[in-house]
């Protein structure tokens, strides 16, 4: 069953379908919230599912469910934030600053240092940008789902990327604590970029002779 | 911290990006108390009720609210309700009116209103009872798969009929688009969502649009209305909204739906804006098979100019359908200007007397398909007879031409009496005999011209004989080619014996048909020849022309002997010249010449020349016929080696959509059809929808074939390549270790396909461990092995670079 059939028998009062769907995304869901609140995710992700099933206007012509569902869950976290802060705006403050002890849960559970790194370089962006990096690199959205989420044009996400990219680099940069570690860290993802072109296929072209 | 901002990034931005997708954290096993919770805090909720409808699952939703699914308990029927949000219940006044004017209206093509009312709590929004229509979007139904452009079309006729009606209660619809064309599933597709898209807080009322020049100003209120940019019409972002203003949008609708693209290729609706205003949509290049005609229909209706396009939709209807038409033949006595021009004489003054014959003539079968089908036949008849007679003005129609009729009506008989002979289950069996006789339509240019050289010498002997072709061609008709062959066989001696060289021809040409008929390609390829001499020395261009065009066919498919089929193509082209335009010849021509070209390694000719084959199939009314979805079939298979996919896709659709009319849903011709569009659809990166075609093609196949055919191996070799585009790596490796077990058992180890499987594996292995990647190795190295055995240098260079690239990346 496809995400968008279970949201609507979950909100026809089929329980299952709302248990599969919560299973689906729960984790996605959990790691939004896990590198931008400094405690438990746990009021937020239920806060996210509730309003997914409760809200009216339901998809509003959004092209898929996770761009409906992350919306939700930035509002929930924008206004989360807005609660704990007057002065709070996505564009300018970041999650680094929000944070009261500088770690987030997400950081409990990574064992590798280059990875830790990786995690405080984006709780140093505003948060708005840090959420956009996030979706595209860990949960896979494109450029129009992300507009969708953030309700600005694609276009203005295209610059929103290359700037949170930019501003990350930078960051890397500075918290590094030798250049050695950063360089490490570095040379260690080669590989991966590999792995990521062999996936997008401009390696390994799908035709067939 | 406030951050400074940098533009743009120094370095290879790769790196960073490969850094964020490693950092990514996981947390499978540290979710366990966390979703328990979640869990507990989600309750189920009770029903809503609207009024006195219970709403049900919500079925779409706009700018302006949610459709739900819902119960009428009091009349115990499913509906459909278009719930407001707030809002939007500042437009609820006009919205409320505009619906009660749509609950009068009765269109088959827009959704029936059956109530409008306000919700009593604080909000009062209002909210609409609609008939609850079962079916995709035309939206989805796009983005599933590329349609064929004569089923878009059909579409289209549809919603401009039923926006026709609403124009005529003055109600103009103001977002027309995919998303607001439902293809219910009871085949008429509507129109929903009238007069609802307008920008929140624009509703000032101060001025009207009037419908048309002679209507008074209505119900209709203008504003400026933003409904779905893309779609409007450029008098619309400053204007109000008119029925020429539904034209133009549903214009850029049925673009989209031929193209696959919207007119204007643009960023931002700023920039849309400008365009629509300042310059003229353009036909894309790849014009994916739309005729002409269509063309010219849509581009009209997308005049910047309301007063350009279409006078109204009706106009509009009336030219699609022309259109969709027109692409059918016309007698060849005359040119296609000339046969307008006649017709219309012939219709609208008095027939010349005794030209004009009655319908008695035809007896009516008692089945009734068989009479429809006649009918059918007889209206072509009648038709080509009224033209006939109003192009001889005062004098008769040429006699050569009123015996032609006459042998046409005595195959119709010969048809009726052999099928009267057949018992019901045959009878059940049969396709419209009707279909393949001579058309009527060539009794302008009969073959029997009364010319100086075709002397009757013994007329009697020459009707018997032209009465026992009509009687072979009745069992041709019937496809059955075994007792024609018994009967022609002596006819055509007989008819030697004779000496009427047009009859010769004919009977020859049935003679050789028959053999091909019965497989007998040898006896088949020197009857043609004997019938194109014949022809040749009678002059009978026409028929020299089609035997020429079977030869070209007959070297070019069955004997693989190229250097003949060139030939014979030289010759039908020779004879085509001088004949002119013939349908049913040019049909095997153009099938032959694709063959050809294939073979010669011309695959871009050859998709033309398919394509020329399929609208002469289009011509002669083949269109749906199991041969023509062979050509789209082939012509799919051209298009994707031509790395042409979109078409590719298109040719490949309907040719699955034809084999499931002619052969079965369940047929291996779609199933073969089906990996096409598979194919295509991969080729297109629309990996999912491939992986689904593949999977009905492998069930039609597993149910269908023995289990060591090879068409089976290559469905699962699909099902591997899509599952593997899709990262699912263990059930890529699954399909394609079965796949690699038929092609070694089938093919020994060393065949091609082996080496496509091993790449394949080798691709779904490199995503794995070290000792899947040295594995992968290894599949690439013998892929590598087997192209070079086989002489393909460049496949196998591609399998060693994979390898190399791998091995660069193992410890």
């Amino acid at each position: 069953m496809t995400d968008e059939a279970l949201l609507t028998a979950w909100r026809d009062g089929d329980g299952a379908a709302g248990h599969e769907l919560v299973e689906r995304h729960l984790e996605a869901v959990h790691r939004f919230f896990a590198n931008k609140v400094p405690h438990s995710t746990d009021d937020l992700v239920q806060k996210t599912f509730l309003a997914c099933v409760e809200s009216v206007d339901g998809f509003a012509g959004r092209s898929s469910f996770r761009s409906y569902l992350f919306a939700i869950a930035r509002h929930v976290l924008f206004g989360h934030w807005r609660d704990a802060r007057r002065d709070f705006d996505p564009l300018t403050v970041s999650a680094g600053v929000l944070l009261d002890d500088a770690h987030s849960p997400a950081d409990r559970l990574s064992q590798r240092e280059d990875q830790r790194l990786l995690l405080r370089g984006l709780r140093a962006l505003p948060l708005e940008l840090q959420t956009l990096l996030e979706l595209a690199y860990w949960e896979g959205l494109g450029d129009r789902e992300l507009a969708e989420i953030v309700e600005v044009p694609e276009g203005t996400i295209k610059s929103r990327l290359r700037k949170a990219r930019g501003l990350l680099e930078q960051q890397l940069a500075t918290l590094a604590t030798s250049p050695a570690l950063l360089e490490s860290s570095r040379l260690t993802l080669e590989a991966w970029a590999a792995a990521i072109r062999a996936r997008t296929g401009i390696e390994g072209g799908g035709e067939r002779r | 911290m406030i951050l400074r901002s940098m533009d743009g990034t120094k370095g290879d931005t790769r790196v960073l990006e490969a850094q964020l997708v490693a950092g990514r954290p996981r947390f499978a096993g540290e979710l366990g108390d966390l979703r328990d919770r979640v869990l507990a805090g989600i309750s189920t909720r009770g029903p809503r009720k609207v009024g006195r409808y219970r709403l049900g699952r919500a079925i779409g939703s706009g700018a302006f609210g949610t459709v739900y699914e819902a119960d009428d308990p009091e009349l115990q029927r499913k509906v459909a309700i278009k719930l407001f949000a707030p809002s939007a219940a500042a437009q609820s006044e006009r919205v409320l009116r505009e619906a009660r004017t749509l609950a009068t209206l009765t269109s088959d093509n827009v959704v029936h209103v059956f109530e409008v009312g306000t919700l009593d709590d604080a909000t009062a929004s209002p909210y609409l009872v609609m008939e609850l229509v079962d079916g995709p979007t035309l939206r989805a139904h796009l983005a599933a798969a590329p349609r064929p452009w004569r089923e878009m079309v059909t579409v289209v006729i549809a919603a401009a009929r039923g926006l026709a009606a609403a124009h005529r209660c003055g109600v103009v619809h103001r977002d027309v688009k995919p998303d607001n064309i439902i293809l219910a599933t009871d085949g008429r597709p509507r129109v929903v969502d009238f007069g609802l898209a307008r920008a929140v807080g624009d509703d000032t009322e101060n001025s009207h649009a009037s419908l048309s020049d002679d209507q008074e100003p209505t119900l209709t209120p203008a504003g400026h209305v933003l409904g779905t940019p893309a779609y409007m019409a450029p008098e619309a972002f400053t204007g109000p909204c008119t029925p020429r203003s539904d034209q133009y949008s549903l214009c850029v609708t049925l673009f989209e739906a031929l193209f696959g693209v919207r007119p204007f290729h643009v960023r931002s609706t700023d920039e849309l804006m400008r365009k629509v205003g300042e310059e003229d949509a353009v036909v894309p290049r790849d014009r994916r098979g739309v005729p002409p005609a269509v063309i010219t229909i849509v581009m009209r209706g997308l005049s910047r100019d309301p007063a350009m396009r279409h006078r109204d939709l009706d106009a509009l209807v009336v030219a699609l359908e022309r259109a969709q038409r027109s692409r059918r033949i016309v007698p060849v006595v005359l040119g296609a200007a000339g046969v307008l021009g006649v017709l219309a004489i012939a219709v609208g003054s008095a027939s010349p007397p005794g030209c004009i014959t009655s319908d008695a003539v035809w007896t009516r079968p008692d089945d009734v398909t068989l009479a429809a089908w006649q009918a059918e036949y007889a209206a072509r008849w009648h038709s080509t007879e009224q033209t006939l007679c109003a192009a001889a003005g005062d004098a008769a129609m040429p006699a050569a031409s009123r015996h032609c009729l006459d042998r046409r009506l005595g195959e119709v008989a010969a048809v009726g009496e052999l099928v009267a002979t057949l018992d019901p289950e045959a009878r059940a069996q049969l396709d419209d005999p009707f279909a393949t006789l001579p058309p009527p339509e060539e009794c302008g240019s009969p073959v029997a011209g009364d010319t100086p050289s075709h002397v009757i010498v013994d007329a009697p002997a020459v009707a018997r004989l032209e009465d026992s072709l009509a009687q072979l061609r009745a069992r041709m008709s019937l496809a059955q080619p075994a007792l024609g062959l018994a009967i022609s066989t002596g006819l055509l001696a007989e008819a030697r014996a004779v000496g009427y060289a047009p009859l010769v021809v004919e009977i020859a040409y049935a003679h050789a048909r028959l053999l091909l008929l019965t497989a007998q390609y040898g006896e088949a390829v020197d009857a043609f020849e004997q019938t194109f001499h014949a022809a040749q020395a009678a002059g009978l261009d026409r028929e020299a022309a089609r035997a020429a065009s079977e030869l070209l066919r007959a070297h070019a498919g069955f004997t693989g002997d190229a250097r003949a089929a060139r030939q014979w193509a030289e010759h039908a082209q020779t004879s085509f010249a001088r004949a002119g335009t013939d349908p049913l010849g040019h049909g095997v021509y153009a099938e032959g010449l694709a063959a050809l070209l294939l073979q010669e390694g011309d695959a871009a000719a050859a998709a033309e020349a398919l394509r020329d084959a399929i609208a002469a199939a289009d011509d002669r009314g083949d269109a749906r016929d199991g041969m023509t979805g062979g050509l789209h079939n082939r012509l799919s298979v051209v298009l994707i080696q031509l790395d042409r996919p979109a078409e590719a896709a298109i040719a490949s659709a309907e040719a699955a959509a034809i084999f499931e009319a002619s052969n079965g849903s369940d047929s291996p011709p779609r199933a073969s059809a089906l990996s096409n569009e598979g194919l295509a659809l991969g080729q297109l990166g629309r990996h999912e929808e491939a992986l689904a075609r593949h999977r009905e093609a492998l069930a039609i196949r597993e149910a269908t074939l023995a289990a060591d055919h090879l068409d089976l191996g290559a469905s699962l070799g699909n099902m591997a390549e899509a599952l593997e585009q899709l990262g699912r790596h263990e059930e890529a490796l699954g399909y394609i270790a079965d796949a690699l077990v038929l092609f070694e058992k089938e093919l020994g180890p060393d065949h091609p396909n082996i080496a496509i499987g091993l790449d394949i594996r080798g691709r779904i292995r490199a995503h794995g461990d070290a000792g899947d990647r040295a594995r992968a190795r290894e599949d690439f190295a013998r892929a590598a092995r087997i192209y070079d055995a086989a002489g393909h240098a460049d496949a196998a260079a591609e399998q060693r670079a994979r390898g190399d690239a791998l091995g660069k990346r193992l410890p």
